[in-house]
């Protein structure tokens, strides 16, 4: 992969700091490469919610810190052939792949305008409920952000934990 | 009842609320981070006045709506359950009898950020007055 097409890539633990600084630096690098306002505006908003994602995971207290470094969380943004690309990936508890998957793929059934009224039901049902986008806005919000589908891998790591990395390509 | 004035940092919104002049303004960026803590004394903030408003100020509401400013840069999805706390909020009173008048910025060439407009406008039954901010 060509490297100088990399707006941002980050490898090792994502902490509160962490998300700030590259959110922070991934504002000025968006705001040079002088795109649409909605590319640019649907990048960072993408970029918000994965890293969200990771940070949330990376709070979760387990018996796994040499697993975190073996197999430390990673965010990309970088140039495709068409559009942007952004990557994210981090651990999850194999318990957790279930229910991610199924949310993921009933995303990836979707037309945007069933994503769009999936995400106003949402807002609406959890109003006031959760500050942790419990109720998977996070993903919808991602999904709102791409006309593509959302690729997603999950690679076992061991029996508990697996590799999770969620591809999203913004024109 | 005193004002709200909270200022704009790269995180959290501006936030003005002058209720002598019923005026409440949202305004900038909003991935606050405790968003519960951020938005909930604002929220009850505007119930206690909202409820003040139904009860004591009937003569004065006809021709005086409580204007509400809506200029967001961005939200992050969290922050989105709460700014829509807030419009229910404003719909289930504006139903009880308050008026009131909601401004809705967006970028030009910002297509989502106004789509959201108009799916709040719709979800809380109240017409905005969607505004194009040209670049």
């Amino acid at each position: 992969m060509d490297n100088n097409k990399n707006i941002i890539s980050f490898e090792g633990h994502i902490d509160k700091n962490v998300v700030d600084n590259i959110l922070h630096e991934l504002k000025l690098k968006l705001k040079i490469l002088n795109l649409e306002v909605l590319t640019r505006k649907r990048i960072y908003s993408a970029s918000v919610e994965c890293l969200d994602n990771i940070y949330r995971h990376s709070e979760i207290k387990t018996n796994r810190d040499k697993l975190s470094e073996d197999y430390p969380s990673r965010f990309i943004v970088k140039e495709a052939q068409e559009g942007y690309t952004i990557e994210a990936g981090n651990i999850v508890q194999n318990t957790e792949i279930k229910d991610l998957k199924g949310r993921l793929e009933k995303l990836n059934e979707l037309e945007p305008v069933g994503v769009n009224s999936l995400y106003k039901d949402t807002i609406m049902k959890s109003a006031g409920l959760s500050d942790k986008g419990g109720a998977g806005l996070g993903l919808i919000v991602v999904a709102k952000t791409t006309r593509k589908n959302l690729f997603y891998d999950f690679q076992p790591l061991n029996n508990k934990y697996s590799y999770f990395i969620l591809k999203v390509n913004i024109l | 009842m005193e004002e709200i004035k909270i200022e704009a940092t790269e995180k959290s919104p501006r936030v003005y609320f002058d209720p002598e002049n019923r005026k409440f303004e949202l305004e900038g960026n909003s991935r606050p981070e405790n968003v519960r803590e951020f938005f909930y004394p604002i929220i009850d903030k505007l119930r206690e006045y909202f409820e003040d408003i139904i009860n004591n100020g009937v003569e004065d509401n006809q021709n005086n709506p409580v204007k509400f400013v809506f200029q967001l840069e961005y939200f992050n999805s969290s922050s989105a359950k709460f700014i829509s706390d807030i419009l229910i909020l404003i719909g289930n009173y504006h139903k009880k009898g308050m008026p009131v008048k909601i401004y809705w910025y967006f970028d030009e060439g910002d297509e989502d950020m106004m789509e959201v407009g108009e799916d709040f406008s719709e979800m809380i039954d109240i017409p905005f007055q969607m505004i194009m901010v040209s670049q």
